[in-house]
């Protein structure tokens, strides 16, 4: 049940939590992490929203309430532009930054102190098109305790070791590229000795596997129906099984994590999964917003950006350059022109042609083949989800918010509503995603408010903490601090704070 | 051409690391002006950057002669002759590129016209100055200095640009680091002089002042919750940056004297003639003021030359494009709040200022299809046009919308008057601008993609903020009916419209002048919904 291999002997207690499915085991793993000495301080946050990327904490210590950027601050380091999330292992707090519009950096700090243990700056060469907000530090690395990854658009996938910031290995990947421009964003995931990384983009998206010591590929899946896409790597276990669980366009899918073979699919998503699931035991959560409707998918947004002289029909010569194979793909009657009747799946993969819309589902792990119409346990289709922000999934409780500072809130159990589309009167867009601990749930608006809510059954706002500066990362949690990494710097919020 | 140069034995030679392009030679006369050498470290730069060229420079020596017409390829000579040998240059001001055997000759009347001719070789490969960047062209243009027979000569004698202003939303927010860039941008498009706008409630006009700031008015608060807070940097209060130290009010006038004084050493560092205008003033002041300010070479109670405002009347945020303004003067003096929504016509403007016989090049397109490349001009085009209706629907319908202020936004909630149908058009012709923008942005993939972002991006803020007077003017109408669930509704989304239109204009934020317009706009708009909303 619990994935023994993942951590030092802090993490074997806390991940196991993550798999289980009823309050009983979760009071008595909550009653040996206390017990444990192994659960304060150490508690560690080690990828994109933290173990499994649940977001979840499973510390014990209190976190704090009430906070800003001139009270409660045990440490504050400057690092330079990113959007990435800072990730904790062992004591250390790992952030990358893209600096003086020609290196990227990636720090080490120690979490107590913020003092800076290493840093190591990687001039980044001749940087891809991205789209605003979006940052060349973009992506979270992710650590094991030995080495910390992170991947960067011009390098590929690198390797330093945790203590010294050696570099260890580098593993180039192939440059992504993006109809719309939006540059990369995802994330590496470490899992028994292995790297994870989903490259979901609008050409040639692919799941690798690489030897975490070596940095050698294990395995490459290529992922030929997908387009851009964000979804970060679960593992789920179910079955009794473990599945390399990827969310991407229109489907969620099961790989065998050995050999990155596919073991089953769901068609049951949406055209663009920039969000990720997470797991609560072997049911996996998505919540998602994709650009379009059912029947008008990407039309609006292709013609709105791409149609230069505004006749309604994309021409070859309107395409950049890289995407012309695509583009020949969706001119099924080879006429040079996206039409009327080719531009509702134009650039999908003839074998998924999802559209867009909303959709908040639980998908049960552990099958076989095709298990859409087998595994989606629920689904509910209304206006709550983000397009950008991934769900949270706390003591049986599914949180979203989206653009505007709207919660909603439904059970997990079977997608009931708690409350819905209800402001949180803090405006504004919300590109990081919710995390909790301590009974509370902790949401990170753009405009730089930390907005603490109550785990309760109605939505309760215990404080709105200002930071002072913009935030699209999601914040960590680890030992009782909380580390938000604004666009600028990071911040280490903790009651030991005077 | 008879001009003569002077060749140095080895007065000073530059030489730059050997690159794969042409070597080339730049000539400076004798003893070259203090600009004239940074014109030839002008002229490198753009030799090095344009074509990868290895570059020396030399200055000449009386000892040896040239003649341009002894055969010397890829030499350049660079300077003004001496105006009482040639007198057929009528004007300061004139400069000309012209090829031949000896080298490309790039002078001026004067060593600021000298420069100027260094600016109208980058123009001719493709360089475009704008008054807030440079962009290179797309593509390396083929190098060559032959074939080039051009001569320019001022149509608008005075070419003045006016600094400060009463607004935070204005170049009155600037500091000593952005004017000296944008002296420098002002010199590469050719004007020849800046004045600096004074009211007499201003504590370094020298009569007697009511404020201690640059502006007109205090510092704004920019704490807590606001839109579009990433423009402040953390900062609680917006200031000006020469200011924000001063401990009291003294302190702040001496501050703001000394910026004054500062602003005017920059000016004249460029080559730029400064004039400072206190309007009103009498003989008496204007002396006292010339007495402040030693390094001003003029002062008067009245403008110069004519005013071109590039801005909507009666200071409105809105995006704007006024096809009309910018026909070349006789003389002129540039009124720009927020530069950074008129770069394109500036510049259209700065190229009608000079005129050669095979024209100067001074359309959209001209600018546009260097730096962006095919496909960009057309929506580029359409989107100008559409800012300039809606520009003109505002200007005729009602001038004060966008207006922070008495005025303000929040008349749109105080009535329950249903609102005008003019303010529907208005929303659709932002929508289009935006689309028009964000296509020619696509477009673009490279080089100038920031000039079209902030277009884009301006008129997505001005489609938000109509939003946000719809919604609050609906809140209005159910308050009047006693409909709060129905209120509370439409502020919420009144207020997430006006969050919205600050943070995306925050976004292309570029000069002080913006973050201004965005603070004063949390002050008109977004923190009176904000206690609305808790009504």
């Amino acid at each position: 049940m619990a994935d023994m291999g993942h951590c030092g002997n802090g993490g074997v207690l806390i991940y196991s939590i993550h798999f289980m499915t009823n309050r009983p085991a979760f009071a008595l793993v909550l009653a040996a992490l206390i017990a444990s000495p192994a659960a304060s301080r150490g508690e560690d946050w080690p990828q994109f929203r933290g173990l499994n990327g649940s977001g979840v904490a499973t510390g014990t210590d209190p976190v704090p309430t009430e906070f800003s950027f001139e009270s409660g601050v045990l440490w504050k380091a400057a690092l330079g532009d990113g959007i990435s999330s800072p990730v904790i292992v062992d004591g250390k707090v790992f952030n990358t930054a893209f600096v003086g519009e020609k290196d990227f950096v990636i720090y080490c700090h120690d979490a107590s102190t913020g003092k800076e243990l290493w840093k190591r700056d990687l001039p980044a060469g001749e940087l891809p098109r991205i789209t605003p907000p979006n940052s060349h530090a973009s992506s979270t690395p992710a650590a094991d305790g030995e080495r910390v990854y992170a991947y960067f658009s011009t390098l590929g996938i690198l390797a330093f070791d945790a203590v010294t910031g050696d570099e260890v290995w580098r593993h180039v990947l192939p440059k992504a590229s993006y109809l719309m421009d939006w540059g990369s964003g995802a994330s590496p995931v470490v899992h028994d000795s292995r790297v994870f990384f989903v490259q979901d983009d609008d050409l040639n998206s692919f799941v690798i596997c690489l030897d975490a010591a070596s940095g050698k590929q294990l395995w490459k899946t290529p992922r030929p129906e997908m387009l851009a896409g964000y979804s970060l790597p679960m593992m789920c276990e179910a079955g009794g099984r473990k599945d390399l669980v990827v969310a991407g366009s229109g489907k969620l899918i099961g790989y065998d994590p050995a050999t990155g073979a596919e073991r089953w699919s769901c068609a049951s998503l949406l055209r663009t999964m920039m969000t990720s699931p997470v797991v609560h035991g072997d049911l996996i959560y998505l919540a998602v917003q994709s650009y379009g409707d059912s029947t008008r998918t990407l039309k609006f947004a292709l013609l709105e950006w791409l149609d230069t002289n505004q006749d309604g029909k994309l021409a070859r010569e309107e395409m950049p350059a890289e995407f012309l194979e695509r583009f020949d793909t969706s001119d099924k009657n080879s006429d040079g022109l996206i039409d009327e009747t080719e531009i509702d799946t134009a650039f999908q993969h003839e074998n998924n042609q999802a559209a867009g819309g909303n959709t908040i589902q639980a998908v049960r792990g552990g099958g076989t083949g095709d298990v859409t119409k087998t595994h989606v346990v629920w689904n509910i289709d209304n206006k709550s989800p983000s397009n950008l922000s991934s769900p949270l999934v706390y003591r049986d409780r599914l949180h979203v918010v989206k653009s505007g500072g709207v919660s909603s809130c439904f059970s997990a159990t079977d997608g009931a509503t708690i409350w819905d589309r209800t402001r949180l009167k803090n405006f504004g867009d919300y590109y990081a995603s919710p995390i909790a601990a301590d009974g509370k749930v902790y949401i990170a608006g753009r405009n730089g408010f930390v907005l603490v809510l109550d785990d309760s059954d109605e939505l309760a706002i215990l404080a709105k903490n200002d930071m002072g500066e913009e935030i699209l990362a999601t914040p960590a949690i680890a030992g009782g601090r909380i580390f938000i990494r604004t666009r600028e710097n990071v911040f280490c919020i903790s009651g030991e704070a005077r | 051409m008879t001009t003569r140069f002077l060749i140095p034995l080895l007065c000073y030679t530059v030489l730059t690391a050997r690159a794969a392009g042409p070597e080339v030679t730049i000539v400076t006369t004798a003893n070259p002006a203090e600009l004239e050498r940074f014109a030839a470290d002008e002229l490198k730069s753009i030799l090095e950057t344009l074509f990868e060229a290895n570059v020396s420079v030399t200055d000449a020596d009386a000892d040896v002669d040239v003649d341009v017409d002894v055969e010397a390829p890829h030499r350049i000579l660079l300077g003004h002759p001496d105006p009482n040998k040639n007198p057929g240059f009528q004007s300061r001001d004139l400069h000309y590129l012209k090829s031949s055997p000896g080298g490309l000759i790039v002078g001026g009347a004067s060593p600021l016209a000298t420069l100027w001719a260094v600016y109208e070789f980058g123009h001719r490969h493709g360089i475009r100055y704008l008054p807030t960047a440079d962009f290179p062209p797309l593509e390396s243009p083929e190098f060559s200095l032959d074939g080039f027979d051009i001569t320019l000569r001022p149509l608008a004698e005075r070419r003045t640009w006016r600094l400060l202003g009463t607004s935070p939303a204005s170049q009155a927010a600037w500091s000593l680091t952005e004017y000296e860039a944008l002296f420098t941008q002002l010199v590469k498009m050719k004007f020849n002089r800046v004045e600096l706008v004074m009211q007499p409630y201003q504590v370094f006009a020298g009569t007697v002042a009511t404020d201690s700031g640059i502006w007109k008015g205090d510092s704004l608060d920019v704490s807590g919750d606001i839109a579009g807070r990433a423009v402040f940097t953390g900062k609680k209060t917006f200031d000006h940056p020469a200011l924000a130290a001063a401990a009291s009010r003294e302190e702040r006038g001496e501050l703001a004297l000394a910026f004054i004084k500062d602003l005017i050493t920059a000016a004249k560092k460029r080559g730029l003639t400064v004039v400072i205008e206190l309007a009103g003033a009498d003989e008496k002041q204007l002396t006292a003021l010339g007495d402040i300010y030693p390094g001003a070479d003029f002062v008067t109670s009245e403008p110069e030359s004519p005013i071109l405002t590039f801005a909507p009347s009666g200071g409105s945020l809105m995006p704007h494009h006024a096809e009309n303004e910018v026909k070349a003067k006789e003389s002129y003096a540039v009124d720009t709040p927020l530069v950074a929504d008129h770069n394109h016509q500036l510049w259209q403007l700065a190229r009608k200022a000079f005129a050669d016989k095979d024209a100067a090049g001074d359309r959209l397109a001209d600018l546009i299809l260097p730096i962006c490349g095919d496909g960009v001009v057309e929506p580029f085009n359409n989107g100008i046009a559409a800012l300039t209706e809606a520009a003109a629907l505002i200007a005729k319908e009602d001038p004060t919308f966008g207006v922070p202020g008495e005025a303000g936004f929040m008349r749109f909630y105080e009535s329950a008057d249903p609102l005008p149908a003019w303010i529907a058009k208005a929303k659709e012709l932002y929508g289009k601008a935006v689309g028009e923008f964000y296509r020619a942005n696509t477009r673009a993939r490279d080089g100038a993609r920031p000039l079209l972002l902030r277009h884009a991006k301006r008129a997505t803020f001005a489609l938000h903020y109509v939003s946000a007077a719809e919604a609050a003017r609906h809140a209005g109408i159910a308050k009047a009916a006693g409909d709060d669930d129905a209120r509370i509704e439409q502020i919420e989304l009144a207020v997430e419209a006006m969050h919205n239109a600050l943070a995306i204009y925050a976004e292309v934020a570029t000069e002080p002048g913006d973050a201004g317009a965005i603070a004063l706009m949390n002050e008109d708009g977004y923190r009176p919904l904000l206690l609305a909303l808790e009504e």
